[in-house]
């Protein structure tokens, strides 16, 4: 039933190289089903990937649990993709979809909210602000936030969501994404200043 | 995306790199064969479900369309079927003996109580039965020819030897079924025979659950598929074509088939393969390539006559596989009184539970790799196959199969080169009817 000739006497240094070069030949070798394509756009992906899952779940094992989920359907799915974004782009897409949905399954997610007129819109955390944190502390800061804050201040601020595709997707009200966003910004600012001045 | 431009804490946290046990590949493929195998499990339930239920529904008598109305109104009382129960084990000729005395004395009681036996008792205690039988019926225990005589059996040879006088009549009905006209009293053990055999086939649509076992032995091939040839080295498909490979294993296979329109059915099982495959790595090379600084190749250099390079004999290597699969597809039947034939055509979903030996290098430059970790574990196909087969009991029937299968899917998990298996095959099987 089966050949037992190797085929490691073959060479695919070529064709790893232009597996990684080329990314449109990548999605189309994944379609193809093809071990090594799949292995390059798992290994490339997997921590930036495993950040962003991170972000929205509680613990480590939740997050490796979805992405794995996530990365079959990838294979699955990605003769879907058709180049119009970044491959990154459109994976980062599929996973924070997958997280949501997973999220809005387990009861998770925030609730509608009435929108305060009283709430101000505060400004980006800036470069300054940020500077004296390492990632790892910021991260933490940010997965330490409220249920539906953390959200809103992910999917906008690093997902680069708007306040309308945020809406959609937590099915909250728009002026609801934008008053929490507002919510977000300040914990987390009151929490660097705080971290900052025991620092200090 | 909302603006192209990156918030400073988007900017911040790209410098997050999280850390985990599952970041390379292998370990994905681990986790996710974990999972499947989880998977496969409700499947399997599901159609372990559906066997008990399809043996439990045609077991339950349904004989109402037996019971003709031209009988003589002699049956049996109730308490009949109860004594002669007892004198089961004795020789059928005492049965006869005592079967009758008890009749003669418990009729007339069960007249007086005027009871209503059940329809399982009317059946068993009638004078004489009419029992529909499809003459299509491959793996029936009674089968009959276009003149009506039964071809059976154990059933037959046992009536005639203990009931001399006992006379069979057979009544050709509207086709396809015929009819068995059998006298009364004839003893429990017989009648209960009798009621199996009603109850094995009472519609042409009825399904088929049979156990199919046996040894095969193939031949196989590999082939590559045509994107695969920019890639490789122009003797790979050589080594592929000279190296011979062949494996003997056993199936044990539960096959359910139904009737759909006259003699083409269709079939889905569940079967366990286990292989023992033996290679034979004998080749000649005509070209070594050349390899670049960077590893790629620059080209190849022709071999002289004398090189040992162009008779290379790596010798053999067994390797061991089990399968568990899933045949799905349609057949078309054949089917005489003592012997049958059939043609299929299907799909074969496999999936590999365990493989043992090493894979050989072609040209001995790597360590061998372990087989499980290179070979697709999903092996599916597409089958076609011929057999012919001969009634041995009335539930048992043997016979000889040949087939092709193509792989659909690549065989090597590994590679980017689609490589796929073909295979001649024969095998020997032994069908065990369950539903007799």
């Amino acid at each position: 039933m089966i050949q037992a000739v190797s085929i490691s006497t073959l060479n695919n240094q070529q064709y790893i190289q232009e597996l990684e070069s080329d990314e449109n030949f990548l999605v189309q070798e994944c379609v193809r089903q093809s071990r090594l394509a799949q292995k390059i756009l798992y290994e490339h992906n997997y921590a930036k990937l495993l950040g962003t899952c991170l972000r929205y779940c509680e613990n480590q094992a939740e997050a490796e649990d979805i992405l794995h989920d996530c990365f079959i359907k990838i294979f699955k799915v990605i003769s879907k993709f058709n180049g119009t974004a970044r491959l990154s782009t459109w994976l980062t897409r599929l996973v924070i979809n997958e997280v949501l949905m997973y999220l809005r399954k387990k009861k998770r997610l925030p609730k509608q909210t009435e929108f305060d007129p009283t709430t101000v819109d505060l400004p980006e955390i800036s470069d300054e602000e940020l500077e004296p944190y390492t990632s790892n502390e910021v991260f933490d800061l940010i997965r330490k936030l409220p249920l539906g804050y953390k959200e809103v201040l992910c999917l906008f601020s690093i997902d680069g969501y708007s306040h309308k595709e945020i809406a959609k997707a937590l099915n909250i009200a728009e002026s609801s994404s934008r008053s929490q966003l507002s919510r977000a910004r300040k914990i987390l600012k009151d929490k660097l200043k705080i971290k900052e001045v025991n620092n200090a | 995306m909302h603006k192209n431009e990156k918030t400073p804490l988007a900017r911040k946290l790209e410098g997050y790199t999280p850390t985990s046990n599952f970041s390379s590949f292998e370990a994905f493929e681990k986790q996710n064969k974990k999972k499947r195998r989880w998977i496969i499990l409700p499947f399997l339930g599901l159609l372990a479900f559906i066997a008990v239920a399809i043996v439990f529904r045609n077991n339950k008598p349904n004989l109402t369309s037996t019971y003709s109305p031209r009988l003589h109104n002699t049956a049996f009382s109730s308490d009949t079927e109860e004594t002669t129960q007892n004198s089961n084990t004795s020789s059928g000729h005492e049965n006869y003996q005592v079967n009758r005395t008890n009749h003669i004395t418990d009729q007339g009681n069960s007249r007086t109580e005027k009871t209503k036996p059940s329809p399982l008792k009317t059946l068993l205690n009638a004078p004489s039965l009419i029992f529909p039988l499809h003459k299509d019926a491959t793996t029936s225990a009674i089968s009959s020819t276009p003149e009506g005589t039964i071809t059976d059996l154990s059933l037959r040879s046992q009536l005639k030897k203990n009931y001399p006088s006992l006379k069979l009549q057979y009544q050709d009905l509207k086709e396809p079924f015929y009819s068995f006209k059998a006298r009364p009293l004839v003893p429990r053990e017989i009648r209960s025979k009798i009621a199996k055999l009603q109850v094995a086939h009472p519609s042409f649509y009825d399904p088929f659950l049979t156990i199919s076992v046996g040894p095969h032995f193939a031949q196989n091939k590999l082939i590559l598929a045509n994107d695969a040839h920019q890639y490789l080295h122009p003797d790979f498909e050589k080594i592929l074509n000279q190296t011979v490979h062949t494996d003997v294993g056993v199936t044990a296979q539960l096959i359910y088939s139904k009737p759909i329109y006259k003699k083409l059915s269709v079939y889905i099982g569940l079967g366990y393969t286990s292989n023992r495959l033996q290679g034979q790595y004998k080749f000649s090379l005509d070209s070594v390539p050349v390899y670049d600084i960077d590893n790629t190749i620059a080209g190849f250099i022709q071999l002289p006559e004398n090189s040992p390079l162009r008779n290379i004999d790596l010798g053999s290597s067994a390797q061991q596989f089990g399968f568990i699969n899933v045949p799905i597809g349609l057949s078309y039947s054949f089917i005489r009184p003592q012997y049958s034939f059939d043609i299929s055509l299907g799909t074969d979903f496999a999936y590999l539970i365990g493989a043992k030996g090493n894979i050989l290098d072609a040209l001995n430059l790597a360590e061998p790799e372990k087989l499980k970790d290179v070979i697709n574990p999903k092996y599916n196909s597409i089958h076609t196959k011929i057999g012919v087969y001969r009634k041995l009991t009335p539930l048992l029937t043997g016979g000889i199969q040949t087939g092709y299968s193509l792989q659909s899917n690549s065989l090597y998990d590994r590679s980017q080169y689609r490589i796929k298996n073909t295979a001649f095959d024969l095998q020997a099987v032994l069908h065990f009817n369950l539903l007799n």
